[in-house]
């Protein structure tokens, strides 16, 4: 699993790929890029497609890419919270025939609730939690993915932190 | 460790654990060619709309002078050029008209919650509800709840303060809002539905304006050199700065992302530090002055628009300001930059989601829109009636709650406290898309057709929506107030299915997308015999119809009809990307 192909074809897509640097942080980086993107859309099936699609966009512009690691989790971050702005105004007056999936794993009823809050909270603010529980990002590395200041990702998170502490009842 | 870090680890943890169960997928480059596709669609779209946004006013321009002036007549050998049968009207929006303030309305009227009137102040509760907190000599205070869902007022508790003539709230972190009633203080708790006062022996100077701090704590200023820092947590206050008589001489205040305050006086400003609780003088590139108003942009730096030198800012438009700076914190200084398009003062600035900055509230209705990307104002739709000092809360799907002001500039608050200045009207502005009566004859009907085709082995439209969009041409269809669309699903291949249907809007930029509020519905499991849904008609807007499909593999026709009801005519579409 998680082989990627090396004919020939591919690689004259895509000359600034470096095939075996992309396999290893494809391999490496799946996983975490699919929690973050679960946990910012709630839904697994759609985390897995809009991981696939940041890693497209990887591998196509692979060679030109500085940090993978800050950019794909940008990526993600961003196409996760795009989707989840289209659901949440359509889910407020829908309700939705959905086709439940077996295989999707349970969760705790706080964890739903926890990654539920974070994802009402503004978008900015959600990354940076995501990024801080999920990934133990310090501020720095967030800064990288959101693209502000060290400073502006402190205040997001210091805000989402303070909002999730008030909606959940829980004590900073 | 906190009990939230408890909780937040220990999701992470089960998410994480959850995630480890899916296998890692084949990395499949082949889906690289449908991906540059994609991509490749997108940029001729693109080139497409910029090309349209050139060509469409000229051509808009000849077929509305035609039909107003004559009828229409159709050769159906040989198409005029200027006749609307003839046309296909592009699937994507338009730039130009959609910015252009051609008197196009933005705001919906709502109802007010009768007696009570303003000046009066909003916040957006973290529920997405807006506590309305209003002040009237008959009355004295009354609050009320705006439900976004059911847009319903509800009356809650007042506070229970006598009455002055000047009202500040202020949401906290912690959920609950501080209100500053001139010099007492109250509390209301969201989840009691009730003020509670507060008591307090600090030097609380009258008129001071709130504002919450990073550190969740609110400074109550009262000049560029003067304070009290509110701890709701311990509920004590703690004056900082030097000493001043008389009444507060704040005109704005905007924590900023660095966890420090901007202090607007009317003669001097400052940036307050709660780190040492000091306070560093700054100059404006202009005097600010009453009636300004400032927003925070994304990038930490903030806006400050207008404002006036003429009494407490409630301003004519010769006595107003147009012009415009920026605040930049990393370095203390303001910057110079273009003018808004008109002069104003007493009104709004509330940056939106997409980081651009709504202004709205003056001596006119006209609201405009800073882009600090490229560093100017846009003309924007208008709101439905001019509101000169107006309270304005964002909502949580991204238009404004905008509430009372006064219809005519007055000198001041004195002289406006009569029912017959003072507008008891709400409204929501959507600077997205629009909501026009129908008055004007401008075309008299076309048809347009469409039918789309899913190729069987793709399971989904490439952004999981199949979407057909349709311009209304600015201007509106005469008479036509509802957009009836049907479709049909043929071919399904599976008996269950994840879908929605509704009618969609697209932005300014011609590419964002979303449903448009209250539109979306599920798909009915009959619709392979057809389905329909009327929607109120939004003009000079692009419309559309779509279904967003989640895993699902059918073939589907839409069918879409406009009766124009003052000249039965069909609306068909026949064109879509």
């Amino acid at each position: 699993m998680g082989v990627l192909s090396r004919r020939s074809s591919h690689q004259q897509l895509t000359p600034l790929v470096t095939v075996e640097g992309f396999e290893g942080f494809y391999d490496r980086e799946y996983r975490a890029v699919l929690a973050l993107a679960y946990a910012l859309t709630g839904d697994l099936s759609q985390a897995e497609d809009l991981t696939q699609d940041a890693f497209l966009g990887a591998f196509v512009t692979w060679g030109r890419i500085r940090e993978p690691d800050a950019w794909i989790r940008t990526a993600v971050s961003n196409k996760a919270m795009s989707w989840w702005r289209r659901q949440y105004t359509a889910q407020r007056v829908m309700v939705r025939m959905v086709q439940v999936d077996d295989d999707v794993p349970e969760v705790s009823a706080e964890s739903v609730t926890f990654w539920a809050e974070v994802r009402r909270l503004p978008s900015r603010q959600a990354q940076a939690i995501a990024l801080f529980y999920l990934e133990d990002y310090p501020v720095a590395d967030i800064s990288r993915v959101l693209g502000c200041s060290e400073s502006t990702a402190r205040t997001h998170l210091s805000r989402g932190r303070k909002a999730l502490a008030s909606r959940l009842g829980a004590e900073l | 460790m906190s009990k939230l870090d408890t909780i937040a680890r220990r999701s992470a943890a089960e998410l994480l654990v959850s995630v480890e169960s899916s296998p890692i997928p084949w990395f499949d480059p082949d889906r690289i060619g449908r991906y540059r596709v994609g991509r490749v669609v997108r940029t001729v779209a693109i080139a497409l709309v910029v090309l349209l946004a050139l060509l469409l006013p000229a051509l808009i321009g000849q077929i509305v002078e035609d039909d107003l002036v004559t009828p229409v007549t159709t050769d159906t050998t040989t198409p005029e050029p200027n006749d609307p049968e003839s046309l296909v009207w592009p699937t994507v929006v338009a730039r130009d008209f959609l910015h252009r303030p051609s008197g196009a309305i933005g705001g919906v009227p709502i109802s007010f919650p009768d007696p009570m009137w303003c000046g009066c102040s909003l916040v957006t509760l973290h529920d997405g509800r807006v506590l309305m907190v209003g002040s009237g000599h008959s009355i004295g205070y009354a609050a009320h709840i705006w439900d976004p869902d059911t847009e319903q007022w509800t009356a809650t508790g007042s506070p229970n303060s006598v009455w002055v003539p000047d009202l500040k709230i202020v949401l906290m972190d912690d959920g609950r809002v501080l209100a500053l009633l001139w010099e007492q203080l109250e509390v209301y708790d969201p989840a009691e539905g009730s003020f509670r006062s507060l008591t307090h022996q600090s030097e609380l100077v009258p008129g001071s304006v709130p504002v919450v701090m990073a550190d969740g704590r609110v400074l109550l200023a009262a000049s560029p050199t003067r304070g009290v820092v509110f701890d709701p947590d311990s509920e004590r206050f703690t004056s900082v700065g030097s000493a001043i008589s008389g009444p507060a001489s704040v005109v704005g205040v905007m924590a900023l992302t660095d966890g420090r305050v901007l202090i607007l006086g009317a003669a001097q400003a400052s940036v307050y530090d709660p780190a040492t609780d000091g306070f560093t003088a700054v100059r404006p590139v202009y005097p600010p002055g009453p009636g300004v108003a400032l927003a925070l942009l994304d990038d930490g730096r903030v806006l400050l628009t207008g404002g006036s030198s003429w009494g407490t800012g409630y301003a004519s438009l010769d006595q107003a300001s147009a012009a415009a700076q920026v605040f930049d914190p990393t370095t203390d200084r303001f910057t110079a930059v273009a003018s808004m398009l008109q002069p104003r003062s007493r009104h709004s600035a509330v940056t939106i989601a997409d980081g651009r900055v709504i202004v709205l509230g003056g001596a006119e209705a006209l609201v405009e829109v800073f882009d600090p990307e490229k560093g100017i104002f846009e003309p924007a739709r208008e709101l439905s009636s001019p509101r000169q000092g107006p309270a304005v809360t964002g909502l949580d799907d991204g238009s404004l709650l905008v509430v009372g002001g006064w219809r005519q500039t007055l000198p001041g608050w004195m002289s406006t406290n009569s029912d017959a200045t003072i507008s008891r009207t709400a409204e929501i502005y959507n600077p997205r898309f629009t909501r026009r009566e129908p008055a004007m004859t401008r075309l008299s009907g076309f048809t347009l057709g469409l039918e789309v085709d899913l190729p069987d082995e793709q399971s989904q439209w490439p952004d999981g929506e199949i979407s057909l969009l349709l311009v209304v041409p600015p201007g509106g269809l005469d008479g036509a107030t509802y957009l009836d669309a049907r479709w049909e699903l043929t071919n399904r291949s599976r008996t269950t299915y994840d879908g929605q249907g509704g009618v969609a809007w697209v932005g300014p930029d011609g590419r964002s997308w979303g449903w448009a509020p209250d539109t979306v519905r599920p798909l009915p499991v009959d619709c392979e015999q057809g389905c329909t849904i009327r929607q109120p008609l939004f003009h000079g807007e692009t419309m559309g119809f779509g279904l967003t499909t989640l895993g699902l593999k059918f073939h589907v026709q839409y069918e879409g009809d406009i009766p124009v009801q003052a000249h039965g005519i069909t609306l068909t579409i026949v064109d879509a990307e």
